[in-house]
């Protein structure tokens, strides 16, 4: 409180520490569990670093950062600064989105005499002010640690880090201002949401392939070479000069100067030119998401409804209505996928044999697990957004009926897609029955320990990060996430033959199933009916 | 005349706060019933247990005879409920919506696609048929919302501040079908804190106050009682007053006047 009343009202800081108290109230009430445990953590690193401390200056052997660092710790540190790139793209969209279609206080500013600029400076700052205090809990354990064992180069990872911000903050407003102005403000969202999955899926996917396909001569000191980059000095390699955000890690100074020259200048420009397409977004995305008085649909053809239906047509039919209209969730559960492939890579290639991947494996492993994550968020689309609990539970239908119809709405689109995947290995001679068994195992399992840890909340509310308290079950969770571990190493016990690991593996989900019942009964859950 | 709703000795109580205390209540059939209380009277939890969507700790309520606790889908099939956030599915379009509720009441057919087709004509919602409900207005899914609660030709409508979020239009158009709706010898039953509407619009008044039913009748009935408890509104004879004087709202009196401001001044 005390801090807002240092600079004077309506200026640039005064606005950005009010974004900031904002986020940080927002942070505390809904991260409370991950600030404890990123503290835990800071507590032990810290401590850890001390022992190292102490071992060190009992002589003990230690590796410090060398100066200038070696190519081969450059492109760890690149590996590491291309995923805090899209992680912290990502999170500047979603706080970008949220800037631009969710804060409801924009019109009380735009109507202030404070000018737009400011505003939009004070947005874009706070955006980057934000992805860099989140990432703090990741950074500072690990500076502890740096600094423990006389790595103090390593700090260069702060400047690096405000350069990265700044400059993940200036293209996702960018981006979502661009899209607002090619798209309108209604569709910009989603197609904001999906081009960030994209990107990042794109990126992540292209990343681990090119990882995989060039291992080996990466290892051997070969460089990337951008194409037709050799005429024009261009490279791929650590010693070229498009390094400098990365060797801004080590604190070389050019690079740390380099760093924040040009992403501050990326988001002066960014605030310069877009300030006034901000404000105008701003309104758009404000009163684009209300009806204009005169519908398109008054003059369109009158859309064909069936009434003569029984529940179950209804049920399947707005459910799989509600899923095929949500293209941020397609994309999400797609682009999800995809993001997996190079992990089932990694699994199915690890244990192939000379002349290809080892299909048994593929069919016990990969398909399974794939089964699981797509009914999970099939199952998060029609079970926690659920929009109309209350609707069904008033209705003259018993509750069981639902809930199985909306299992079969989850289910069957995943059978069907899966199917081909069986068919196609079944033409190849693959037995197909252990794979089959797991994934249809995974697949209920899956959608089970959802219905029974429902909490419904609108789809709109689940979509907006913001708002997602009511979603946030960290149980439910950690529960799914080791529901989905076990179906890999089960699957991968089960195609090597190993049927003692995959019982005690099969004890592991029984456990976690009783688990999610038992929750079930003590939350009273099950969609409330 | 048959009874639409009778409620018996309902009670909830969440953790150490008793939201409902045996409350009883009868409602006749053909009957437009409004049902008052301050915020947090237990209005909201008394029609939630009415219409099935919570399980009382005691009592039990009958929807023409058919027991809600007993026989729940016998009783919900003749009920119909509008919450005051509408249950809608913002990825639905109205006619995809209205026949996913017929659905559920299982009363599909060509007289409920004729039924959807009149309600949301009668609704001023025809010309947004191919729209999707998340880009209605408030007043909009409001409406919306009401055309599922009438689309499988319910009994008893239970509607809570039905409302809330319309404009004067849209209030009276709702008002005009939920009266020829009783006309047509069906039941309404609707919450609402704006009295001037419960004192034009209802037949029978009842008030809850701590989970109780303090006092139940017609306004005539009402305005007996208060009399006989003759306190400091005993003279007036506006709902408002009887209303403040029954549950004994500690309303604060502005300086300049002897007496509390009325709905019309409140605007």
């Amino acid at each position: 409180m005390g801090l807002i009343r240092q600079f004077p009202p309506g200026s640039l800081p005064w606005l950005m520490v009010h974004e900031c108290r904002l986020w940080w109230r927002d942070l505390r009430a809904k991260w409370f569990l991950y600030i404890m445990g990123g503290l835990l953590a800071i507590v032990t690193l810290f401590l850890a670093g001390v022992w190292l401390l102490t071992a060190r200056l009992g002589d003990a052997p230690l590796v410090l950062v060398p100066n200038p660092p070696t190519p081969s710790m450059l492109r760890i540190a690149g590996g590491f600064w291309m995923f805090l790139f899209i992680y912290a793209f990502i999170q500047a969209m979603q706080q970008s989105l949220t800037a631009l279609f969710d804060r409801g206080d924009l019109d009380l500013l735009v109507s202030s005499p404070i000018s737009s600029k400011t505003i939009f400076a004070s947005r874009l700052l706070s955006v980057a002010v934000e992805v860099f205090l989140g990432f703090l809990l990741l950074i500072v354990p690990a500076t502890i640690l740096a600094m423990a064992i006389g790595a103090f180069r390593l700090l260069g990872i702060y400047p690096a880090l405000v350069g990265l911000c700044l400059t993940t903050a200036s293209l996702s407003m960018l981006l979502s201002l661009g899209l607002v102005k090619l798209v309108g403000a209604k569709r910009a969202r989603t197609v904001a949401q999906v081009l960030t999955m994209a990107i990042a899926g794109t990126f992540f996917v292209g990343v681990q392939l090119l990882n995989l396909d060039t291992r080996t001569s990466l290892s051997q000191g070969g460089d990337l070479n951008i194409p037709g980059g050799a005429t024009s000095g261009l490279s791929l390699s650590p010693e070229s000069w498009l390094w400098f955000p990365v060797r801004a890690i080590f604190m070389d100074l050019p690079s740390v100067v380099a760093t924040l020259v040009v992403s501050g200048g990326l988001a002066w420009i960014t605030i310069e030119t877009l300030n006034r397409q901000f404000v105008q977004g701003t309104q758009q995305a404000v009163t684009g998401s209300r009806r204009s008085p005169k519908s398109s649909s008054a003059t369109s053809p009158a859309q064909t409804v069936t009434f003569n239906q029984g529940l179950s047509q209804v049920l399947l039919r707005k459910e799989w209505r509600v899923i095929q209209r949500s293209p941020y969730l397609i994309s999400r559960t797609l682009l999800s996928a995809v993001f997996l492939i190079p992990l089932m890579l990694l699994v199915v290639q690890d244990s192939s044999t000379q002349n290809g991947f080892d299909l048994a494996t593929l069919t016990t492993v990969a398909l399974p697990s794939a089964g699981a994550f797509l009914t999970s968020s099939l199952a998060v689309i029609c079970i926690a957004g659920e929009e109309a609990p209350d609707l069904l539970k008033s209705a003259p239908v018993k509750g069981q009926r639902v809930r199985l119809l909306k299992l079969g709405a989850i289910l069957l689109p995943v059978w069907c897609f899966l199917a081909l995947f069986f068919a196609i290995l079944l033409t190849q001679g693959v037995n197909i029955l252990p794979g089959l068994a797991l994934t249809l195992l995974a697949t209920c399992c899956t959608a089970l320990v959802r219905l029974w840890n429902a909490k419904p909340i609108s789809l709109s509310a689940m979509m907006m990060r913001q708002r997602e308290n009511a979603f946030n079950d960290t149980i439910l969770i950690i529960l799914e996430n080791v529901l989905f571990f076990l179906w890999i190493f089960m699957g991968s016990q089960m195609s090597q033959g190993n049927a003692i690991a995959t019982l005690v593996l099969f004890g592991f989900v029984l456990l976690i199933m009783g688990i999610s019942y038992w929750r079930s009964r003590a939350l009273g859950s099950s969609l409330g009916f | 005349m048959a009874i639409a709703l009778q409620v018996i000795g309902l009670s909830k109580r969440f953790g150490s706060h008793q939201a409902v205390d045996e409350l009883n209540l009868q409602v006749p059939e053909g009957t437009f019933y409004a049902l008052l209380g301050a915020n947090g009277a237990g209005k909201t939890t008394t029609l939630r247990m009415v219409t099935g969507l919570l399980q009382p700790d005691q009592g039990d309520a009958l929807i023409l005879g058919r027991s809600i606790t007993q026989q729940p889908n016998k009783a919900k099939k003749l009920l119909a409920y509008l919450p005051d956030e509408p249950m809608l599915y913002g990825k639905l379009r109205p006619l995809e919506y209205l026949e996913f509720v017929a659905g559920l009441w299982g009363t599909a057919g060509d007289r409920a696609a004729s039924r959807a087709t009149d309600l949301l004509k009668k609704l001023n919602l025809w010309d947004v048929r191919n729209d999707f409900a998340e880009t209605f207005s408030r007043g909009m899914k409001q409406k919306l919302a009401l055309a599922g609660a009438f689309i499988h030709e319910p009994h008893v409508v239970i509607l809570d501040e039905p409302l809330s979020g319309l404009d004067a239009v849209a209030a009276r158009l709702v008002k005009t079908m939920l009266n020829e709706y009783v006309a047509e010898g069906k039941t309404v039953i609707f919450t609402t804190h704006t009295m001037a509407i419960a004192e034009r619009t209802a037949q029978r008044i009842g008030i809850i106050n701590h989970g109780t039913l303090i006092a139940e009748g017609t306004l005539e009935d009402l305005q007996a009682q208060s009399r006989e408890l003759g306190g400091e509104f005993a003279d007036d004879s506006d709902l408002e007053s009887i209303f403040l004087q029954l549950t004994a709202s500690p309303v604060q009196a502005p300086a300049d006047s002897d007496a509390p401001l009325s709905q019309d001044e409140w605007g």
